[in-house]
């Protein structure tokens, strides 16, 4: 029985490593996913920070993805991550397993660290909060990307 | 026995793991002790010195908030430049770049603004809050010097260089609360010494950024990013050569980039050998030329 501890722990080990290897949390604020793999596709739906997919491809950098609701598309591979399980993960949490971005959301230097900070810095952020909502729409961005040859409509790719 | 020395093997490895600040000192010991081998005692200071590494490793969130403070710290030397049909332009560009690096999705995106100076120099914090000045802007005659700028900025960021500024003590500090606490929301105390080392942590990255400037080391590796995200986006790779170029020329050589920067000379060296050796192209479509001249003009 003693013998049969350590295969059987192993085998759940690796199990629980494939599993999780197919399922990937968001690790940025917020991300599309889009129907096809390039940056300005059209989004299929709008991801926030920790949610899960179902990895079911990948071509070049981008990941084809189901959601929880059953959408399907693609993100890019910096926008999400693997949720690690291994005990020699790059970070640790406080409560002695490992984990992972998701795990230490909202943990350290965050909004509530800016808050007392800036009760004593004097600083004004009124257009860090202005550059923050800087945006450019998919749209034009491929308008942008077409009209001066960029990318796929040029010498990029 | 055996049991008693695996069993104690275990509890040394996995204590050795979770506590960050070990010294080589307790591997030692109990490889002095023979609880363990000397190959293990090696294997698990490898590990331990991996585990020590990675506390410089921030989650990109945290990034992100450094960045917002480190950006309202430049915002509070130099003013912005109201101008939006230059913003919008300048984003687009900075936008087409990270689209080719190697973190084009960060916590909170690339934003990039025009700062209302003379003085010749650009800024990337980290979390993606970049800068450029109208005096380097005047530098450029076209779209690809412009992008060349923009991706080398891109490229610090990807390369975490700001991050790097950051002291380990600072981050040790904050690591510790961090370690120590599982809320999310902390008590006074450990507010106040996550606050002095994010205080800490934003003089060291300003320090960087607009007094000392990064390493020779760090600029060319921003400069090699940089043509491999412009030309990846379509660009020329002649735009960094240009904006080296007209740099160069300048007079303005005693402040801003001149002063945190490797001489423009001896990075023209590097970027062209990096372009002969990679083969990068340097072929400019007009159109780009002619939508620069009517934002930037």
């Amino acid at each position: 029985m003693k013998k049969l501890f350590l295969p059987i722990l192993l085998a759940v080990l690796i199990a629980a490593g494939v599993m999780a290897a197919e399922t990937l949390k968001v690790t940025v604020k917020t991300t599309k996913m889009r129907s096809s793999p390039k940056f300005y596709a059209p989004a299929v739906t709008t991801l926030n920070f920790g949610d899960s997919i179902q990895k079911i491809g990948e071509q070049g950098d981008w990941i084809q993805g189901l959601t929880t609701a059953g959408l399907q598309g693609w993100v890019h591979g910096s926008a999400v991550e693997e949720p690690s399980f291994s005990l020699t993960a790059r970070r640790t949490s406080g409560t002695g397993t490992t984990a992972d971005e998701v795990a230490l959301a909202g943990k350290g230097f965050n909004e509530q660290v800016e808050q007392s900070y800036k009760k004593t810095a004097n600083l004004d952020y009124t257009w860090v909060d202005r550059m923050s909502q800087i945006s450019i729409s998919e749209e034009d961005m491929e308008r942008f990307f077409k009209e001066g040859k960029l990318g796929e409509y040029g010498g990029g790719r | 026995m055996k049991k008693t020395t695996l069993t104690l093997s275990i509890l040394a490895v996995v204590s050795i793991l979770a506590c960050a600040t070990v010294s080589k000192m307790s591997t030692t010991v109990l490889e002095k002790q023979g609880v363990i081998s000397e190959e293990q005692k090696d294997s698990i200071d490898k590990v331990a010195v991996a585990v020590e590494h990675s506390f410089e490793d921030l989650t990109e969130e945290q990034e992100y908030y450094l960045g917002r403070s480190v950006a309202a710290k430049i915002l509070n030397q130099y003013p912005a430049y109201q101008n939006d049909r230059l913003t919008t332009y300048v984003n687009k560009v900075g936008t087409a770049v990270s689209y080719t690096s190697d973190r084009p999705e960060i916590y909170g995106g690339y934003h990039f603004l025009v700062l209302d100076s003379e003085e010749i120099n650009a800024f990337a914090c980290p979390g993606g809050f970049i800068f450029i000045t109208r005096g380097l802007l005047s530098t450029c005659r076209d779209e690809e010097a412009l992008a060349g700028i923009l991706a080398h900025e891109v490229g610090h960021v990807c390369a975490k260089h700001g991050l790097k500024a950051i002291k380990k003590s600072r981050l040790m500090d904050a690591f510790d609360v961090l370690l120590t606490e599982t809320s999310k929301h902390y008590n006074q105390e450990e507010l106040s010494k996550l606050t002095n080392a994010f205080d800490g942590a934003l003089g060291d990255i300003v320090d960087q950024l607009v007094v000392k400037g990064y390493s020779r080391q760090q600029e060319y590796e921003a400069d090699q990013l940089s043509l491999r995200y412009a030309t990846a986006a379509g660009y020329a790779a002649s735009g960094l050569v240009e904006s080296l170029e007209n740099m160069s020329a300048s007079t303005d050589t005693g402040m801003g980039f001149f002063k945190t920067h490797p001489a423009p000379q001896d990075r023209l060296e590097q970027v062209r050998a990096e372009i002969s050796s990679k083969g990068y192209g340097s072929s400019v479509d007009p159109a780009r030329t002619k939508r620069f001249g009517q934002a930037v003009g």
